[in-house]
């Protein structure tokens, strides 16, 4: 059993991974701290919803039209909220993130009120045995996909012209304009992006969590802790991180208590901290 | 000596203006003095009453379903010549959003009291929220009727304030328990363990211990308690929690989740961690319609409850509050919307009988009035005891079947049999 708890926590990892990579995306190059991100993974989710119930589509085909559409919404998110404020005093950065959180969440109630709401695609009650292991359908799906998107980013960051001037600009935003990087048009793809995997992430949660207005909460709350972990900034670090925090999450509420699943994460978060203060993996985004 | 001769006509016109000066002066005094020995009652147009429900958070369902039908049974009332002891004074509705959090419940319960001028208030949601206003109501002296809170902790302060139609947990549990033992009984089955399984909300956390206190109890418990689990609301995952309780392997679960969407997760994590017992008996969470949504699968899970949605089937004037809930929001009506429909009720009688606006005359009232089950779409009637709870509260049994909830217990009210023990997930072939 110990090892179906650990199965299903590192699947839970890996949907944490993907909500983070986009947040840590977002600090590591424009320094702001986005508290919307969890109510834009809610949107998507809405979204995917949406989708199924009204022209029957399935959750992991309306990921090509979420994508797109997320970073559109981010790209816009910056360009109109971020930019505006991007001198901006820090606390009025987080202030304007906060009540834009507060906004969608609000604005979505008010529409879609606040009745949970259940996708069933047709994989939605499959799993599969391997001895006594269960491996459920929507979880080994949303964990495959976490992987290789976050494959898929690493590609995108190491080999791709675009990928190396978000990192440039990560690292010294006033260096890689001097190198002639445009660097708010970097800003906007990277708000794009980031939001963009929020979506991935809403989408492969959707599968197997009820949608919700609040949803966002809960796992932006380890999300925050998870791009802390892993340096923030380093997107490797946060999938990495992701999935500790996930199997740490699981063990504890297997062998001790539900009650401590969080503490114990934070004991974890704290310790590590303590010992390396810049995070599990260097702050600066590398190869 | 000074001779002065009068005019005696002239002299009758003085004396004709100062008598009607001094008349005029007398009524005038008398007047004021009787208004400042006798002040007149003012004439009452219009009877406020608190509704801090939660419109947005993890409970707003329960608010968003409820506001629209007392609105609704406002206006109905109203339309039927108001209050008519109060001179046929409006009922008006005064919502505020506790945000399904404690610490804003109290700040709206005062805001009613004290800004808004409530002289009632009601709310049937998150006991944790109704322990806060309940502070609220005692400290400003309104009374305060809750519908669904079911924390016993809640008529236990001693305060004189806080009225409960709703049973309360430790009613409830025994009332799981009691069932269990008829079910044992009637299928020759007999259960030796038990799991209990709770979310960390006051309501959860004091289920738990009703059900532990239920348990000791010889006549309906003396079960082995092999697992308790407590997890936090709205978790992101619970699959951990499950793998606990199949390696525990309880026969039956005692359950109390809050919200609709723990209770599919953890219905869900049964069915692909192949977890098999033979009833789940809940405190909550599982009647909301969401959790039917899953299908098949959500199927068997019994729930303790004031009102079965087929009481409709005895009660037969509750069939048009029903189609007009459905009609307003879409959705099948439930425990907590008859809940709040039973308050108004309530509300209303009292404010007959006691024929004044006045908190505390209102309180007075609420401690002695008897109101008929036939009155209020619940199982029972309402009459309070000295802590504020109803002493008629009877929770019925409802299983989620093929045809939908149906009550199953106590007997008298049974409308079909319950289906125990439940079968596993590979004979559900679901």
């Amino acid at each position: 059993m110990l090892i179906q708890v650990i199965l299903n926590a590192f699947f839970l990892g890996a949907i944490y991974s993907l909500v983070s990579i986009g947040l840590t995306l977002i600090w590591g190059t424009m320094k702001i701290i986005n508290f919307s991100h969890g109510s834009l993974m809610m949107v998507s989710m809405y979204i995917s919803f949406w989708l199924w119930f009204i022209i029957d589509l399935d959750p992991l085909i309306s990921i090509f039209i979420i994508f797109p559409l997320m970073y559109g919404i981010g790209y816009l998110f910056q360009r109109f909220i971020v930019m505006p404020i991007l001198e901006a005093e820090r606390h009025a950065q987080l202030l304007m993130t906060f009540g834009l959180m507060l906004v969608i969440k609000n604005t979505v109630l008010y529409v879609w009120r606040a009745d949970y709401r259940i996708i069933l695609p047709f994989y939605a009650d499959l799993f599969f045995r391997i001895g006594e292991i269960v491996f459920d359908a929507p979880r080994v799906i949303a964990f495959t996909a976490a992987i290789a998107f976050s494959i898929g980013l690493h590609f995108f960051m190491t080999k791709t012209s675009i990928g190396m001037a978000i990192r440039a600009v990560a690292q010294d935003s006033e260096a890689a304009s001097a190198m002639g990087i445009n660097v708010y048009r970097i800003y906007g793809i990277t708000c794009g992006l980031g939001t963009a995997f929020a979506g991935v992430a809403g989408v492969l949660i959707s599968t197997y969590y009820p949608v919700h207005p609040d949803v966002g909460t809960a796992f932006m709350f380890m999300a925050f802790v998870i791009i802390v972990l892993g340096s923030m900034g380093n997107y490797l670090g946060a999938i990495v991180a992701g999935l500790i925090i996930g199997v740490t999450e699981g063990i504890t509420a297997y062998l001790l208590s539900s009650s401590l699943r969080q503490a114990v994460a934070f004991i974890v978060f704290i310790l590590t901290l303590l010992l390396k203060p810049e995070g599990l993996f260097r702050r600066v985004l590398r190869r | 000596m000074l001779f002065v001769k009068f005019d005696k006509r002239a002299l009758s016109k003085v004396a004709a203006v100062v008598i009607t000066v001094i008349v005029i002066v007398a009524a005038v005094g008398g007047y004021f003095a009787y208004t400042t020995l006798f002040p007149p009652t003012p004439k009452v147009t219009e009877v406020r009453i608190g509704c801090p429900y939660p419109l947005s958070g993890t409970a707003a369902t329960i608010g968003l379903d409820c506001k629209p039908l007392i609105e609704w049974f406002v206006d109905q009332i109203n339309k039927e010549g108001g209050i008519k002891s109060l001179g046929g004074a409006k009922i008006k509705a005064i919502f505020a959003d506790t945000e399904s959090k404690p610490e804003i419940a109290r700040i709206q319960a005062a805001k009613l009291i004290t800004e808004d001028k409530c002289v009632v208030l009601m709310d049937g949601t998150l006991s944790g929220n109704a322990l806060t206003q309940a502070e609220e109501c005692e400290k400003y002296g309104v009374p305060i009727i809750l519908g669904a809170s079911s924390s016993p902790t809640l008529t236990e302060r001693g305060f004189k304030y806080t009225f409960r139609h709703w049973a309360h947990d430790k009613m409830l549990a025994r009332s799981l328990f009691a069932f269990l033992k008829d079910l044992e009984k009637g299928s020759g089955k007999k259960v030796e363990t038990i799991a209990i399984v709770t979310d960390n909300t006051l309501f959860g956390v004091d289920c738990g211990k009703a059900y532990k206190s239920a348990n000791e109890d010889p006549k309906i418990g003396g079960y082995k308690i092999v697992e308790h689990i407590e997890f936090p609301i709205g978790p992101t995952d619970l699959t951990s929690e499950v793998a606990r309780l199949k390696v525990a392997k309880p026969q039956a679960l005692f359950l109390a989740v809050t919200t609709a969407g723990d209770c599919i997760l953890l219905q869900r994590a049964f069915k692909k961690m192949d977890f098999n017992f033979w009833a789940l008996l809940s405190g909550s969470g599982h009647h909301m319609p969401e959790y039917g949504a899953i299908g098949k699968t959500a199927w068997y899970a019994y729930i303790r409850l004031p009102y079965g949605p087929d009481l409709i089937l005895k009660k037969t004037w509750v069939k048009p509050i029903a189609d007009k809930f459905k009609e307003l929001t879409g959705r099948e009506f439930t425990a907590y919307p008859a809940a709040a429909y039973a308050s108004l009720v309530l509300i209303r009688e009292t404010l007959e009988k006691c024929g004044s606006i006045d908190p505390k005359k209102i309180r007075d009232m609420l401690a002695v009035i008897d109101i008929p089950t036939e009155k209020i779409p619940l199982a029972y009637g309402i009459k309070f005891d000295e802590n504020g709870q109803n002493i008629y509260a009877l929770p019925v049994i409802n299983q989620l079947q093929e045809t939908g909830w149906r009550t199953v217990w106590p007997t008298e009210v049974a409308t079909v049999k319950a289906i125990f023990p439940q079968p596993t997930w590979a004979e559900r072939g679901d």
